[in-house]
């Protein structure tokens, strides 16, 4: 196992080198991975490529051969080789002709296949040079430049010439906008830098470190005037640990793009950071005078301000981040701590309340918020949740309608009739609100408590023995009220 | 009519064009989720609806007989002088009443009012009390209506039938004055036909294409002052044998007092209890 992945780390290093030109190297690392592992097929087919004469590298593709049979670029590899031999050699070995016309068959279908058969091997194949000769010339698809067959990048424009899939790996031509070998989904190397970026997300993702590095690289040289792709460009720097290439894209973007506040924002992030208050200050202050309409930018320096005291101008820009975005959670949570320090409890939970709608109760803002909240509102007395008084609000507003219903029932205006029937209704009504009371709102009232014990209606069932005949007389004496009995 | 007389009938003529030329529609407000469905919401709505189509479709179809329509439908309708007389249905014309609704305006604007309100406030309350809040303004509508109506209008004298859910959506507008009445309210204003001198068979509202954040408080006495002057009016003008509305404005008003002192009464005690003392200094 641990070979395998000493033979993996070397592959890559060794394609690494033979992109990068440098074939010694490449040849030296690409050996040591077919000794490490001597079925490896995409050592020996780089290894075709880089190896000095052609019975070199006929051994190296006959070993890709035994290996997989299937390996297309192999066999299209040794076709061609095959097309190498002159008719002297071969005349010399036997039957020239019918080799020459075999040859020539296969050339045929080689290249009569369409436009796209100019370059046979090189859109599929994972190392154009392991199938042509370097004499052979191509040409950059950006700048139509000629370029050697073996080459990785376009000497004029720099182009990149062949790309590795995120999917697969496989080494494919630029021009692929998706992999011939799996089919996934590549991008359009006209897009420059967002291509790249694109790529580079992929390989990301799929943790393939060194190939995102080298095209994060490939895309910063792209993005010069794409203030977009540059601001991508250091994000994934940062993400890969490369804060300092970051900050020089910041930089480099702020000069090429002044008015843009995101590159001061972010660059303000770095310092702060790495505890560079003063400049973090500077920078997010001038973001804000550039684009004082990003409750995010707003909020950040609003928590610089906060961690360095200055409280009322903190809470100057969490207003305005507030009037901005009302549903902003992070502004209206901040805001609400920053009331709190200047001593203003009653907005600071107006702002907790607004927050605990807007978050989930589970999130790290709503949670805040639901501390903050508890810590201002101690909880009510028992006399005060419990008393006498609170009964009488709640046996209040049931006994509303009933009275309401008797009083239009009486005929609203002096002199009022109130039949005897309505009156005993109301009475009923009365005794139901109080047990519907009991049951629903003050549970442990002091007359439950004398009947039920100091937690009062604790269970379930008390609740329903006392709530249900409640509910029953309350409406049973609103009916008879409203019949007019 | 007296000239002093006459000079403020002009002016509280020219309050009421100028208040009612523009409606106030509630979009949204910040408060823009419920933590659970509106059950009780939902049900008096669809209730609304229900009988709407029930009464004023296949009824009418069926029948086919506008007398016979009128004889079958009319307990059911609030009728003032039938209340204080003792007459008819009594608190139950008030409660029926409120779910018969006159056209498809009338509905319409009444419920979007109150799935507007209601749901909000269905969430502090819980569905119960929402329901009892609810059934109680239509009653204390009634009765702001029949006191109106025996007292203030000489010429109809209670004998207007009356139907419409404004005055219990009041109520519940009311309720959410009560608890948020800073609560900025994103409207759309409509210029309404109410405010045109002539009487069209509709209400036609042609919408202006601005969001105006409204305060709660700024709604509500937007709606008391249109009812109070069109109280004044309405009043007035009979005296001098004039009809100019059958709007029952102080339904609107009773309603809006149901729903303040309701609101007290059914609220949650924790909310009450902070609403109090949330200004006070903790720390």
């Amino acid at each position: 196992m641990h070979g395998s992945i000493q033979a993996t780390d070397l592959l890559r290093s060794g394609i690494a080198a033979a992109k990068a030109g440098r074939k010694q190297e490449a040849r030296r690392i690409l050996l040591q991975v077919t000794d490490l592992d001597e079925r490896n097929e995409q050592a020996w087919l780089w290894l075709s490529g880089l190896v000095e004469t052609l019975d070199e590298r006929r051994i190296c593709l006959e070993n890709v051969l035994s290996i997989n049979p299937n390996n297309s670029h192999a066999r299209q590899g040794l076709n061609w080789l095959d097309e190498q031999i002159t008719p002297q050699a071969v005349s010399q070995t036997t039957e020239y002709s019918e080799y020459r016309d075999g040859v020539r068959g296969r050339l045929h279908d080689f290249r009569g296949s369409g436009p796209q058969a100019a370059r046979p091997s090189q859109p599929q194949t994972a190392h154009p040079s392991a199938a042509q000769s370097s004499a052979e010339v191509e040409h950059c698809p950006r700048c139509q430049a000629p370029v050697p067959a073996a080459g990785t990048t376009c000497p004029e424009c720099g182009q990149v010439l062949i790309v590795a899939c995120p999917d697969c790996g496989e080494y494919i031509d630029v021009e692929h906008v998706t992999c011939p070998e799996c089919g996934g989904f590549l991008g359009d190397f006209r897009d420059g830098a967002r291509y790249h970026l694109l790529l580079a997300k992929a390989y990301m993702e799929r943790q393939q470190f060194a190939l995102a590095q080298e095209t994060v690289e490939r895309a910063e040289t792209e993005a010069l005037d794409d203030a977009e792709a540059l601001e991508v460009v250091a994000v994934m720097y940062e993400k890969m640990g490369y804060t300092d290439r970051a900050v020089g894209v910041y930089q480099r973007a702020i000069e090429r793009h002044p008015e843009s506040a995101v590159f001061y924002a972010r660059l303000a992030g770095i310092y702060r950071r790495r505890s560079m208050p003063d400049d973090a200050r500077a920078m997010y202050e001038h973001a804000v005078k550039l684009d004082s309409s990003d409750p995010a930018m707003l909020v950040q320096l609003a928590d610089l301000y906060m961690s360095e005291g200055r409280v009322k101008g903190a809470v100057r820009l969490l207003e305005h981040a507030v009037e901005v975005e009302p549903e902003h959670a992070e502004a209206n949570v901040m805001l609400g701590n920053a009331y709190m320090k200047l001593g203003k409890s009653k907005q600071a939970v107006q702002q907790y309340e607004r927050t605990a709608v807007l978050s989930k109760p589970m999130s790290v803002v709503g949670q805040e918020v639901h501390r903050q909240l508890g810590r201002l509102r101690p909880g009510m007395s028992e006399r005060h949740a419990q008393g006498w008084g609170e009964t009488f609000r709640r046996v209040a507003g049931l006994m509303l309608l009933p009275l309401l219903a008797a009083w239009v029932n009486a005929g609203v205006v002096p002199p009022l009739e109130v039949r005897p029937g309505a009156l005993l209704a109301l009475a009923a009504t009365l005794f139901g609100s109080f047990l519907w009371a009991f049951a629903a709102d003050v549970p442990r009232n002091d007359i439950m408590c004398a009947v039920f014990g100091e937690a009062g209606l604790e269970k379930t069932w008390q609740k329903v023995l006392v709530g249900l005949p409640g509910i029953a007389l309350w409406g049973v004496g609103l009916g008879v009220i409203l019949c007019k009995v | 009519m007296t000239e002093q007389e006459a000079m403020l009938v002009t002016v509280v003529s020219w309050l009421l064009f100028v208040l009612t030329l523009v409606s106030w529609f509630p979009i949204r407000d910040d408060r823009g989720r419920h933590r659970t469905f509106p059950y009780m919401t939902t049900g008096i709505v669809a209730l609304n609806i229900l009988v709407f189509l029930l009464v004023n479709v296949v009824l009418w179809l069926w029948l086919d007989d506008a007398d016979a329509w009128q004889r079958l439908v009319e307990p059911f309708v609030l009728v003032p002088a039938d209340v204080v007389e003792g007459e008819g249905l009594g608190a139950v014309s008030v409660i029926t009443s409120a779910f018969l609704h006159a056209d498809v305006s009338h509905i319409a604007g009444n419920m979007f009012l109150l799935i507007f309100f209601g749901r909000k406030l269905e969430d502090v309350l819980g569905p119960a009390k929402f329901g009892l809040l609810y059934l109680t303004c239509t009653l204390v509508s009634g009765l702001g209506s029949i006191v109106q109506e025996m007292l203030n209008l000489p010429l109809t004298q209670g004998m207007l039938g009356q139907v419409g859910a404004s005055g219990a959506i009041m109520g519940v507008m009311a309720a959410y004055l009560f608890l948020y009445p800073g609560q900025r309210i994103r409207t759309l204003p409509l210029l309404s036909s109410a405010a045109l001198p002539i009487q069209l068979p509709i209400t036609i509202y042609v919408p202006i294409p601005v969001m105006v954040p409204l305060p709660a408080w700024v709604f509500i006495i937007h709606r008391i002052l249109i009812d109070l002057a069109l109280g004044w009016l309405q009043t007035k003008l009979q005296e001098h044998g004039l009809l100019i509305s059958n709007i029952a404005v102080f339904a609107h008003l009773g309603g809006i007092l149901g729903g303040l002192t309701c609101t007290y009464f059914f609220l949650p005690s924790e909310i009450l209890h902070y609403r109090h003392r949330v200004g006070e200094k903790v720390d």
